[in-house]
């Protein structure tokens, strides 16, 4: 007998809560690859960038819509209820405020030390301490409620 | 003014015989719902209060009150 909508959203559930700690890890992980690597033009370097850019903006998609796109709009209903979608306000606020600190912090650097840091680099740091907190504050509240 | 509001609703629960699970499915909700409601983490909408205390057939007031008695 195929599982029901509750037991698939249940299942997509826990498998959702495992993967964002993982996605953070995962955002962290291309940051530190940016900051090793030579921040130039070359080919190599423009997909580097465009990838980043890929992986950041389908994660922000994910932890906006809830993922699971290609499931039915029932299973995305139980997965995407009340308890969620204040797990998901709550990671949002935390993450817009790392985000906001880190603008800050970096604002302040530079200051004091001018031409310190490209453009580029001050939107990587800012984008993934954004998506970082969010992803680690919601995986966090999620397990929590999975019990 | 009340910071914490507490329920009944694992004791009424488990005094019908439900899991977590039935009692979600019952009400069009995920167990993670019924769970952080009961575990009092979680405080529900109306709607959901609502439709709890349907499920159990219980009034609203007698799933849910306010920490200072009320």
């Amino acid at each position: 007998m195929p599982p029901s909508n509750a037991e698939t959203a249940e299942r997509l559930n826990r498998r959702r809560a495992r993967m964002l700690p993982v996605l953070a890890l995962f955002v962290l992980i291309q940051q530190a690859a940016y900051y090793t690597s030579a921040d130039g033009m070359r080919p190599v370097d423009m997909v580097r960038n465009s990838g980043w850019l890929m992986l950041v903006t389908v994660i922000l998609a994910g932890l906006i819509t809830g993922g699971f796109w290609f499931r039915s709009r029932e299973v995305r209903q139980l997965m995407n209820d009340e308890v969620t979608r204040a797990h998901r306000d709550s990671a949002v606020t935390w993450g817009f405020t790392a985000a906001i600190i880190a603008g800050i912090v970096l604002y302040a650097i530079e200051s004091f030390t001018p031409d310190d840091a490209s453009s580029r680099e001050v939107i990587h740091i800012i984008v993934s301490s954004g998506l970082v907190t969010a992803l680690l504050r919601f995986g966090y509240l999620e397990r929590r409620a999975l019990g | 003014m009340a910071e914490r509001l507490e329920n009944r609703v694992r004791e009424l629960r488990e005094a019908r015989n439900l899991t977590q699970a039935q009692l979600a499915d019952l009400i069009g909700t995920s167990r993670k719902t019924v769970n952080t409601v009961e575990n009092a983490v979680f405080v529900p909408s109306t709607v959901i209060a609502l439709k709890l205390a349907r499920a159990l057939g219980e009034p609203v007031e007698r799933l849910f009150s306010l920490g200072d008695g009320g």
